[in-house]
């Protein structure tokens, strides 16, 4: 490589700032996941268990570090319980939404024919559509719990997925190497994984964290309105409901799920956003 | 040279539809490729002899035409059928940068021809990768690094190591010399040539060089907006009838030329711009020999002074049209 | 008249500055060691200049330098460079800038990527104009179409409007020519200039560019001999860094002193001269 690209390619202060971002991001997300893992158990109390005699207590108390709601129970508990919930509903729902999006983007790219111009017709429509209005449409038709949210959300974003794949494999194929495997007349499935798909990493790992985090907040605010987990679970987005009527007496009912909220959603864009940089 | 054809391509013709306009990348071509020749396809930027070349190697499908390699249709046949048929051409393209995948080392590269192949076991590619690299005279030091580690010239033999992997009948080299140094070019087109006379390969060379062609070919089709102008043994290029040709041969410089053609510089900028209308000679918008009988379409005709030599110009046919 | 003179100059990586690392390059924190060494030459008026090596030679960052264009990291080691009598170094660095862009033209390698995308052709060397010669902008604007017109690019008139994507690749080699002469440059740089060009079109740049020299002096850098054969009064080569040989082009061609440059032209003839034993074998 000639001197002059090295020099201009390389700027004293980038490496440094990509590299917290991914730090600070990865720990809170591995932090998190490890909270996930362990679940509610650790809390010392039940997420259900209504305890009269407790109600509102105020955080940094002794017994409940979080606080109380208003029937009792242990906030602590409660957030690890939706923790669990938010977190694999949107790890769920953004799974499915890469295989079909990445799927369907591989299928568009390589035909120039019928097929890749009718996936590319069906991906901008689905597009255009406003993905919460239809998420709730579909809720309505199919129900929530788990299954139903988790594919409802996976099922009616992966047109983002797909545009992305769409185009990088596009872009890969008429790359050199790429044709030269091809004259090698390789099954289609070896070109796939061993050229196409080590080119769409990249991407996608930029995509997924930012994508994970768009569903976690979709699944907060459709349980926010009633439609998400079922009423009485302990999801933060309902508890955000249920704290509305408590904003000014018991403050720490919101503040407690919004922040978890806040934070794994900062963490998982922190974690995109280091990726981003790092890798593009 | 007689005997059937190793590869024939018969009134290829490949056309492109982007939203604005309908672009005639090539315009029915055909050649011959004889095993043990090296064919050479020479011409500009645009002329369509990447396209032609890629539509051989089978990447690109004709619009119209065909290819028949041992007298089965490539595009055509079944990919099965056609499969075992194909892997014997074998293509090294212009830039040594984009042709090896970025994310494998080297070894990994070289062992792919062989697994796709089904060669043998892990110790009969091991020991034929170690031939291969012997063959384009690289050391096995390189097999674990990857492509950003290679100089260009070591890159490009990489490339040929992995198309000799698949012990092709054919070679396509699309201008392999032309991202490279004069030293480095010097090495790899011998290499090329002694690997040629060693393994008996036919070869189909692309180049914009006119005089990397002359050290290299056998036989010569020089291309100019997607058709075949002019076409031969190697010698027609002392004795070249199509303008183009002849310009070309005028342009190209050696290290012994001293002086710029500055008389020929403005003959071309004095040519008054003329469009092409249909039915024309595509020529004759650049050609400073034009007379009033190209405004048809000349064909690929015999040229009365060297056998085999063809040409696509009213002003080397002594017969009216 | 000398228009250039350099005199055992030295580039490199300036030592403040670390650069990323490359995979192959170690990670130790070695003294900088210069790319470009004890360069000596200078270039008259009206004369022309090769600077023949291959990549990594230093003939690139030696053009740089003299136009004041190193990217930051890179810098003048040692050594001085003086244009039109001036010492670069003893200059603040408004002045090198003004220098560079009124005394200096430089013709980069990929016309493509050395325009900027969203500007017109003639925007650039209005603004040139505007600038260094303080003319009027339509006084700007007839002279930039009359630039375009001596480039022998058709239709000038339009063509000041165009975009770069618009033109080809030898059109807009030829608009990049006529932004270097724009200012009457005492010294043009052109770096490869026709290497991304085809035979016929190269011919008519080379052309264009040696008609250029008028009272200017050109330094041409190339990995090619045979271009530097039909244009150059004087060669150079460079190889690592350093200056191999150097002296009059005829005398460097015919009889090369240094094994670097007899392996060169032995590479060229390899390449080139003499036609294949098999063009006649066809004929038997």
């Amino acid at each position: 490589m000639s001197a002059i690209a090295e020099a201009s390619a390389a700027s004293p202060g980038s490496l440094r700032s990509s590299h917290w971002e991914l730090w600070v991001g990865g720990i809170l997300l591995t932090g998190i996941v490890v909270l996930a893992l362990l679940g509610p158990g650790i809390a010392g109390h039940d997420a259900r268990f209504v305890d009269l005699d407790h109600r509102f207590v105020p955080p940094f108390s002794t017994g409940f570090v979080l606080g109380t709601d208003q029937l009792g129970r242990d906030l602590v508990a409660r957030i690890l319980h939706g923790l669990r919930w938010s977190f694999a509903t949107a790890l769920c729902a953004t799974l499915l939404a890469s295989v079909i999006g990445t799927a369907l983007g591989l299928l568009a790219a390589r035909s120039g024919s019928l097929l890749g111009k009718t996936i590319r017709q069906v991906t901008a429509l689905a597009q255009s559509f406003p993905v919460f209005v239809l998420a709730i449409s579909l809720v309505a038709v199919v129900g929530n719990g788990f299954v139903a949210i988790a594919a409802i959300l996976g099922l009616v974003t992966w047109p983002v997925f797909c545009r992305i794949v769409q185009a990088e494999a596009q872009s890969l194929f008429a790359r050199e190497f790429v044709m030269a495997a091809e004259m090698l007349r390789m099954s289609s499935l070896r070109l796939y994984v061993r050229h196409i798909l080590p080119g769409l990493v990249a991407s996608l790992s930029v995509v997924i964290p930012f994508h994970f985090a768009d569903m976690l907040i979709a699944e907060s605010a459709l349980s926010f309105l009633g439609i998400g987990a079922p009423l009485g679970a302990a999801t933060w987005g309902n508890m955000l409901q249920e704290s509305r009527s408590y904003l000014l007496t018991a403050p720490w009912l919101m503040l407690v799920p919004a922040a978890a909220v806040v934070s794994l959603v900062i963490s998982a864009n922190l974690l995109g956003d280091g990726l981003r940089r790092r890798l593009a | 040279m007689s005997g059937t054809a190793l590869l024939e391509v018969r009134d290829v013709s490949v056309t492109f539809a982007t939203r604005e306009r309908v672009v005639e990348a090539a315009r029915n071509c055909s050649l011959e490729l004889h095993a043990g020749e090296v064919l050479a396809l020479v011409g500009e930027s645009g002329s369509g002899k990447s396209t032609l070349a890629r539509v051989i190697a089978g990447i690109v499908t004709p619009t119209r035409g065909g290819v028949y390699f041992r007298s089965h249709d490539l595009h055509r046949s079944s990919r099965s059928a056609g499969r075992t048929l194909r892997q014997r051409i074998q293509m090294v393209f212009q830039d040594p940068d984009s042709s090896l995948n970025p994310w494998h080392t080297i070894g990994s590269i070289l062992t792919e021809p062989l697994i796709v192949r089904s060669y043998g076991g892990r110790t009969a590619m091991q020991g034929r990768v170690e031939e291969l690299l012997g063959l384009v005279q690289l050391d096995t030091s390189i097999l674990g690094k990857r492509a950003h580690e290679l100089s260009g010239g070591q890159k490009q033999r990489v490339a040929i190591a992995r198309a000799l992997a698949m012990e092709p009948e054919v070679l396509i080299a699309d201008e392999p010399l032309s991202s490279l140094d004069v030293a480095t070019a010097a090495s790899i087109g011998l290499l090329l040539r002694d690997l040629k006379e060693r393994l008996g390969i036919a070869m189909l060379f692309i180049s914009h060089d006119l005089a990397s062609v002359r050290r290299f070919a056998t036989r010569v089709a020089v291309m100019f907006a997607g058709e075949i102008v002019e076409a031969g043994p190697c010698s027609i290029l002392d004795v070249p009838a199509h303008p183009y040709t002849r310009l070309l041969l005028a342009s190209t410089l050696t290290a012994t030329k001293r002086k710029l053609d500055l008389q020929l510089v403005d003959d071309i900028d004095a040519l008054a711009a003329l469009p092409h209308t249909a039915g024309a000679c595509h020529y004759r918008s650049r050609c400073i020999q034009r007379i009033e009988v190209c405004c048809h379409e000349p064909q690929l005709a015999p040229v009365a002074n060297l056998a085999g030599h063809l040409a696509r110009c009213h002003l080397c046919h002594s017969s009216p049209d | 008249m000398t228009v250039v003179a350099v005199e055992d100059l030295s580039i490199g990586r300036s030592p403040s500055q670390p650069i990323g690392r490359s995979p192959s390059q170690p990670s130790g924190r070695s003294p900088p060691q210069p790319i470009v060494q004890g360069l000596s030459f200078a270039v008259r008026a009206g004369e022309v200049l090769g600077i023949i090596g291959e990549s990594g030679s230093g003939k690139t960052l030696t053009a740089y330098a003299i136009a004041g264009l190193l990217p930051a990291g890179l810098k003048t080691l040692g050594g001085r460079i003086q244009i039109e009598g001036r010492a670069l170094a003893e200059l603040h660095a408004d002045e090198r800038r003004a220098l560079a862009g009124s005394r200096i033209g430089m013709i980069f390698q990929d016309p493509l990527s050395s325009f900027n995308p969203v500007r017109t052709i003639g925007s650039l060397l209005i603004e040139s104009g505007m600038r260094h010669r303080r003319l009027s902008r339509v006084a700007a604007r007839r002279q930039a179409i009359a630039a375009l017109a001596a480039v022998r690019l058709p239709d000038p008139a339009t063509t000041v409007d165009a975009y770069p994507h618009q033109l080809s690749g030898g059109q807009r080699q030829r608009a990049m020519i006529a932004v270097a002469r724009f200012n009457d440059p005492a010294l043009l740089i052109a770096d490869e200039p026709t290497t991304a060009l085809d035979a016929t079109v190269q011919l008519q740049i080379l052309a264009l560019l040696k008609g250029s020299l008028a009272s200017s002096a050109l330094i041409l850098i190339s990995h090619d001999l045979r271009v530097a054969a039909s244009m150059c009064d004087r060669i150079l080569v460079m190889h690592r860094g350093r200056c191999v040989e150097q002296g009059d082009a005829q005398q460097v061609l015919q009889t090369p002193k240094h094994a670097y440059t007899q392996r060169l032209i032995a590479a060229v003839e390899t390449l080139t001269e003499g036609s294949a034993p098999a063009c006649q074998a066809v004929e038997a």
